[in-house]
């Protein structure tokens, strides 16, 4: 229910994403990798289009764009599809944790605030922040914020969440309770694509993963595949730093 | 007994729409004037009065107008009739050529004539050739300043131009002199309490009236006010009006 | 020689003030209304560079802060009406609201911009990887917190613009410095005159200043 088919993307003259094609079904947790800065964040972010892609097709849910063909209405469907966590959080600041999570419902989906506000309250007993409800971001730790980001996009309506390095900005005290509500969607078949370091994390819960370097999908497998058995050099180098580490 | 009844009935009716038509005929006339040129137009409490104000008060009486008085410093108040804003202005315009080849003036109502004054002791100024090498003082927008540039020809005198205040500058000592008309100066002399006394006689006579744009329905109402200002004139009325603002008739 | 001081000419003087202290507001309040609607639309124009409008709302806002308040009143009250009629039939106190609207909405529009382009661009972002539109993101998000940056700034003109009133009197209005103009004019006491409608405007300050410490204080308290 995701393809994505010659997707690049080129900031000036610097090629970051080259000719990138893949598919995500209804429920699969795929999990991005490789070094940093060879466009694994910008391939997410272009799924959002929250950066225009340079040539390539996006398909998510009912929502088709093309890159170089499209009517602005076209962007704002294709957002609705899928939801962004970001790597610092980027909560609302003038809104409190409930606000956080019912605005979407209550702007976009026009559902009348008692409701929204409702069901936004259940996603926060979810992910443990029944406590937190009318507190504003500025209040709450790193983990904390990023709970509310994981409901914020839980409760958007999406067909899929993007997660762009969740746990990257945080102290290491408060990763666990972010992965553990990250471990929990995957349990309930959320479609996730998510980038990160945690291989970990990768290993235990990623249905596929993907190798990319250089703006390239270099391999994609099973987590077994990639990491006992790579079959490039370039992922097996990747794979033995990266593991070397956790 | 009936026919009586009928024809009193009939001039009872006659008589009292006599009566309301003219106040559905009213019209409004909007006077400009500067409510700063005592004590031609000032506002004492608030009150707007003066000499130009009771003219038109009897005017207004006269031709069955209703008068609406409208404020703005002087140098705007030509722009506000050419705009539109105001009918005419009442606040001692001179008859200047220019001005009679832009507008329509009503009769003259004041003869006056051009005065210089100074500070107290000043007796090196007693007349327009002893203004040569000083500071002049003249109201911003008024004829003065043209009327003392056409006597100095070779440019000699420092003339600067003021929005307010000309008689607080040369009380002060900050210019030497200003020029006003002789009426208002006399006056201001005995009211303002500053320290300041006439220099000379006055060097040209001016005549003072009411400027209308030349447009059909503009003239009309400079007509009717012409008519009234005759019969003012002819019944003593105008006269009157002058002595009690200026113990004098400068009206003629 | 000098006169002495009439403290008792003020106190008689300050009633007649006030009594037209209502004419100075009203042409501040309106004028202050209809300026922060324009400036928010001038802002929001600039901000999301909407073609060639983008460059309509730069010219006016060169023309409004390139010519002084002074002369943009007399244009709009007697330049225009000599050319188009329909202006005739604006009062002087109209003048004066719309002229110092337009003037003061292009400092405030550029306030306003500044403290959008201040806000983090990732509360957008987030905004649109909601499907939020960019006007709605502005509306829940953007400009509630921009408001709170731009308030001192807008207070600011707001105080200014009050006491720019005090050019109306150049159109006929009456308005305080008008009248201490009148009263000075006939009383010969320009000094009492003037400083008791200096107290006035100082009064008036005074007091919004206050109001903007208050609306600071709470604006500031919730986040």
């Amino acid at each position: 229910m995701i393809k994505v088919s010659n997707l690049s993307k080129k900031f000036g003259d610097l090629a970051v994403l080259k000719d990138i094609s893949f598919e995500v079904a209804k429920g699969e947790i795929v999990v991005i990798i490789g070094p940093s800065g060879t466009g694994k964040s910008t391939l997410l972010r272009c799924l959002n289009y929250l950066e225009t892609p340079t040539t390539g097709q996006i398909h998510i849910g009912n929502a088709t764009i093309d890159a170089i063909s499209h009517k602005p209405k076209e962007v704002t469907t294709l957002r609705q599809q899928s939801s962004f966590v970001f790597q610092n959080y980027s909560l609302f600041a003038n809104k409190t944790a409930l606000q956080n999570v019912a605005e979407s419902l209550i702007t976009v989906w026009k559902i009348p605030a008692q409701e929204a506000l409702a069901t936004a309250k259940a996603i926060l007993v979810k992910v443990g922040l029944e406590d937190k409800l009318d507190v504003y971001p500025s209040q709450l730790s790193g983990g904390q914020q990023q709970r509310v980001g994981i409901a914020r996009a839980m409760a958007a309506k999406g067909e899929v969440i993007l997660f762009d390095e969740p746990t990257s900005a945080l102290d290491p005290e408060w990763v666990d309770e972010v992965l553990a509500v990250m471990k929990q969607l995957a349990f309930e078949k959320q479609t996730m694509i998510v980038v990160t370091h945690e291989m970990q994390f990768a290993k235990e819960v990623a249905d596929r993963v993907i190798f990319m370097e250089d703006g390239f999908i270099v391999e994609q497998g099973s987590p077994k595949e990639v990491f006992d058995n790579p079959k490039h050099e370039r992922t097996k180098a990747f794979v033995k730093r990266a593991l070397k580490q956790h | 007994m009936k026919i009586l009844f009928k024809k009193a009935l009939i001039a009872l009716v006659a008589v009292s729409s006599l009566l309301t038509v003219p106040a559905f005929a009213q019209q409004t006339v909007k006077v400009g004037m500067s409510g700063r040129y005592f004590p031609f137009t000032f506002s004492k409490r608030d009150v707007l009065q003066g000499f130009e104000v009771d003219v038109w008060n009897e005017i207004a009486k006269r031709s069955d107008y209703k008068v609406e008085y409208v404020t703005a410093s002087f140098s705007g108040l030509f722009g506000m009739l050419e705009a539109g804003h105001i009918d005419t202005i009442a606040n001692q315009i001179t008859i200047t050529e220019a001005r009679t080849a832009k507008y329509a003036f009503s009769v003259p109502y004041v003869i006056d004539g051009v005065q210089i004054t100074v500070r107290k002791g000043r007796d090196d100024i007693q007349g327009l050739e002893d203004l040569k090498g000083k500071k002049v003082a003249v109201n911003l927008g008024s004829n003065f300043e043209q009327v003392l540039r056409k006597h100095d020809v070779n440019n000699e005198i420092n003339i600067v131009t003021y929005d307010t205040g000309i008689e607080q500058d040369v009380a002060l000592g900050r210019a030497d002199a200003f020029i006003m008309d002789r009426v208002s100066s006399v006056q201001l002399i005995k009211e303002a309490g500053l320290p300041l006394q006439l220099a000379g006689h006055p060097f040209e006579e001016i005549q003072n009236a009411m400027p209308f744009l030349n447009k059909p329905s503009q003239l009309v109402i400079r007509d009717q006010v012409n008519t009234a200002l005759a019969a003012m004139r002819a019944d003593g009325k105008l006269a009157e009006i002058s002595n009690k603002w200026f113990d004098t008739d400068i009206t003629q | 020689m000098q006169s002495s001081f009439d403290l008792q000419y003020i106190i008689e003087l300050m009633p007649i003030l006030f009594k037209y202290l209502g004419v100075t507001m009203e042409m501040a309040l309106w004028g202050f209304l209809f300026a922060l609607i324009l400036a928010l639309g001038l802002a929001l124009v600039r901000v999301f560079k909407i073609a060639f409008i983008q460059h309509l709302a730069s010219l006016y806002i060169s023309f409004f802060r390139g010519t002084p308040l002074l002369v943009q009143l007399f244009l709009l009250y007697y330049g225009f009406p000599q050319f188009m009629t329909i202006f005739v039939g604006m009062d002087a106190f109209t003048a004066a609201i719309i002229g110092l609207s337009l003037h003061f909405s292009a400092y405030m529009a550029e306030s306003i911009r500044a403290a959008i382009l201040g806000i983090d661009k990732s509360q957008m972002e987030a905004c649109l990887s909601l499907g939020m539109t960019r006007l709605q993101a502005m509306k829940r998000v953007i400009l509630p917190q921009a408001s709170r940056v731009a308030t001192p700034s807008l207070m600011n003109y707001f105080i200014d613009m009050i006491k720019s009133t005090s050019l109306a009197f150049t159109l006929g209005v009456s308005e305080i410095m008008a009248k201490a103009q009148m009263e000075a004019a006939s009383s010969f006491k320009f000094f009492e005159s003037f400083l008791a409608v200096a107290v006035i405007y100082w009064g008036v300050v005074i007091f919004f200043t206050q109001v903007q410490h208050l609306l600071e204080k709470r604006l500031n308290k919730a986040y």
